[in-house]
């Protein structure tokens, strides 16, 4: 069964930060926890390159827009391979490709009376690329303070407020289609407040996706890069199952009307499918405080995944910062989690038990079981999957650590290194199972935490003689007892 | 498996980090100009006859490969207007991919003394410039020349 997800697609007038690789570093964690569930999981993510601002970044870099575009696209691009995320698909707004399926979905939401031309006048934020309502010229815009300007121009029109009550009933029959749940109330309560049609072109931007015959309208951003979702996959198929529509759409808070409102209300007056969730997270802050240029408190992750290692900025975001609310970062406590949580708690079992295998047993898992521990490993496993279904992961990640103390605590009670030393077959045996019930709990650990971790996890695996390749375990066939002894 | 990580020079190395990435984005987005690279300390002046004993031809590129077990270095065929083509190694293999350089017009070192490089005899030099930790960049021409002309 295929699972489909998106990042949004990422604004090229700003270079790739750590609030880009949030959202992308959750994605990448999704899709691979979806492919251990059974889902043939497909990732698009991409960059959305059309504006009035990627003009005129262009001309302050002395580049046409398309260089420019190039460039950032690839920066970003090569952000997420060094942080060795699963990319199925980076989708540019430039791409021609793209540009078919904006026109069609315009084309389709005309042809069944979604559209009408009109005359717009209205103070716009060209830094938001939004018309800001009831303002007067001159007004600051409410989001980022600058100036608004006037402009009058001749658009399309869409008629959002045809959509009310659809999208009123869509909520309403899905109640998990935006998550989390303030976010969803904040919706409701925007669309009962009455919709007003969108303008979803214009004459004043040049750097833009033509509208075919209407010279010179070109797509506003909300046809061309919502839209991108879809293009991306348009006419591919898993399986013999098509990828469209969506199975999720992971956002930040600060873009969920877009996507929860006008989205899905595109999708309904095109006839088409509707993606079936959108969960919008929260922002990450940095020691408590927005990021943003005019702070000059930006952080990227390429000194992190450079210093450190990808593996600890991704555990980091996942169990510090609860999924859907606002989070800070901040280095001392990057550092602190890993050398609690990375280097004493999982980095100390994993090589206590390979090492002690090692000495005493000649690198040979040796045969013998201490069940009482299934109970909890189960617990894990269970918890795992339940919490991360609903996006839970600090929770998930505490219910894999519990089990990691618990095997700490065990082997110091059992003192294995006393049971070596002495030559009879009971402490020999007792050894046998202290060693096999260390070993075999240290790979359920490394399956469970392996969409989290997935560079270190493979380390692991390797290191206790799996055979199979860890991306192909199943999370339903994961079971205690599954570590074939002499390996 | 995670070593323990001090965090005084761990952050710091972090924190500078993150002042070099900021200033290349800062490049890229079009911000703030290119730096210029740090000028290359003055060598002592030399007389025109010290200059006019370096031979340097127009050659075209023929063949490139890289040599094998060696990362930097590229083995080349350079067609310099001599009967047959001249043999030259060079450590330009990180910055240029053989396709990008055959058939490229590039300035030859003609009289330098032959010298062996990973077995293969190098039988002149290839000129680039380059900055302290940057990739070379080989020298070339705006408008068209024969091969074979000589710099002066």
């Amino acid at each position: 069964m295929k699972y489909y997800l998106t990042t949004p697609i990422y604004y090229v007038n700003a270079a790739p930060h750590i609030g880009h690789a949030y959202t992308t570093i959750v994605a990448d964690l999704l899709k691979r926890f979806k492919g251990m569930q059974g889902y043939h999981a497909v990732l698009t993510t991409g960059s959305d390159e059309h504006g009035v601002n990627v003009e005129r970044a262009a001309e302050r870099a002395g580049k046409t827009p398309k260089e420019f575009t190039d460039v950032i696209a690839a920066e970003f691009e090569r952000q997420w391979q060094m942080l060795g995320l699963q990319i199925d698909y980076f989708q540019r707004t430039t791409s021609p490709q793209h540009a078919r399926v904006v026109q069609d979905l315009f084309d389709r939401c005309r042809k069944n009376g979604y559209i009408y031309k009109g005359s717009y006048t209205g103070q716009y934020c060209i830094f938001d690329n939004l018309y800001v309502n009831d303002a007067k010229p001159g007004d600051p815009c409410p989001d980022c303070g600058r100036p608004t300007e006037s402009i009058t121009e001749e658009n399309f029109f869409f008629k959002l407020s045809a959509f009310q009550d659809r999208l009123l009933e869509l909520y309403h029959s899905q109640p998990d289609f935006i998550q989390p749940e303030t976010r969803r109330n904040e919706v409701i309560s925007f669309v009962k407040g009455g919709l007003t049609d969108l303008s979803i072109t214009r004459t004043n931007i040049k750097w833009g996706i033509p509208v075919a015959g209407e010279a010179p309208h070109v797509f506003y951003v909300w046809f061309d890069a919502l839209t991108t979702y879809m293009s991306a996959v348009a006419g591919k198929t898993v399986d013999g199952e098509e990828l469209w529509p969506a199975d999720l759409h992971l956002i930040g808070k600060e873009i969920v009307r877009f996507h929860a409102v006008f989205w899905p209300a595109f999708l309904m007056a095109a006839g088409l499918p509707l993606p079936k969730q959108i969960f919008a997270h929260g922002w990450l802050l940095f020691e408590n405080d927005k990021m943003s240029k005019s702070r000059g408190n930006i952080v990227r992750s390429e000194p992190i995944q450079k210093v450190m290692g990808a593996d600890a900025l991704r555990y980091f975001l996942l169990r510090e910062v609860v999924f859907g609310q606002d989070g800070s970062f901040s280095y001392d406590a990057l550092i602190g989690r890993y050398n609690s949580d990375l280097a004493n708690g999982l980095g100390n079992l994993a090589s206590r038990t390979l090492t002690m295998i090692h000495q005493y047993r000649k690198g040979v898992v040796p045969a013998g079981a201490d069940t009482g521990f299934k109970p909890q490993a189960v617990h894990a496993m269970v918890a795992v999957q339940q919490t991360f279904n609903r996006f839970e992961f600090s929770k998930g990640l505490e219910a894999i650590w519990a089990l990691i103390s618990t095997i700490d605590r065990y082997i110091v009670t059992q003192q294995p290194w006393k049971l070596a030393r002495q030559q009879d077959q009971e402490s020999q045996t007792n050894l046998d199972c202290v060693l096999y019930t260390a070993a075999e709990a240290l790979r359920i650990i490394t399956a469970l935490v392996s969409p989290v971790l997935p560079e270190s996890a493979r380390k692991i695996w390797a290191q206790l003689g799996m055979k199979e390749p860890i991306e192909d375990v199943r999370i339903y066939s994961l079971a205690w007892g599954g570590l074939p002894p002499g390996q | 498996m995670f070593p323990r990580i001090e965090a005084k020079p761990a952050i710091e190395q972090m924190r500078a980090l993150e002042e070099k990435v900021t200033a290349e984005q800062a490049v890229m987005m079009g911000k703030t100009p290119a730096p210029a690279a740090p000028a290359a300390p003055a060598s002592p002046k030399i007389p025109i006859d010290d200059f006019s004993k370096v031979d340097l031809r127009v050659g075209v590129v023929l063949s490139a490969e890289r040599v094998k077990g060696a990362d930097k270095l590229m083995h080349m065929k350079v067609d310099i207007g001599e009967a047959e083509p001249r043999t030259i190694v060079a450590g330009i293999a990180e910055a240029y991919t053989p396709e990008q350089l055959v058939n490229r017009k590039v300035v030859i070192v003609a009289n330098l003394e032959p010298r062996k490089l990973r077995g293969v005899v190098s039988n002149g030099m290839i000129v680039a410039a380059s900055v302290e930790g940057g990739k070379p960049v080989l020298a070339g021409f705006h408008e068209d020349i024969p091969v074979g002309a000589r710099l002066k």
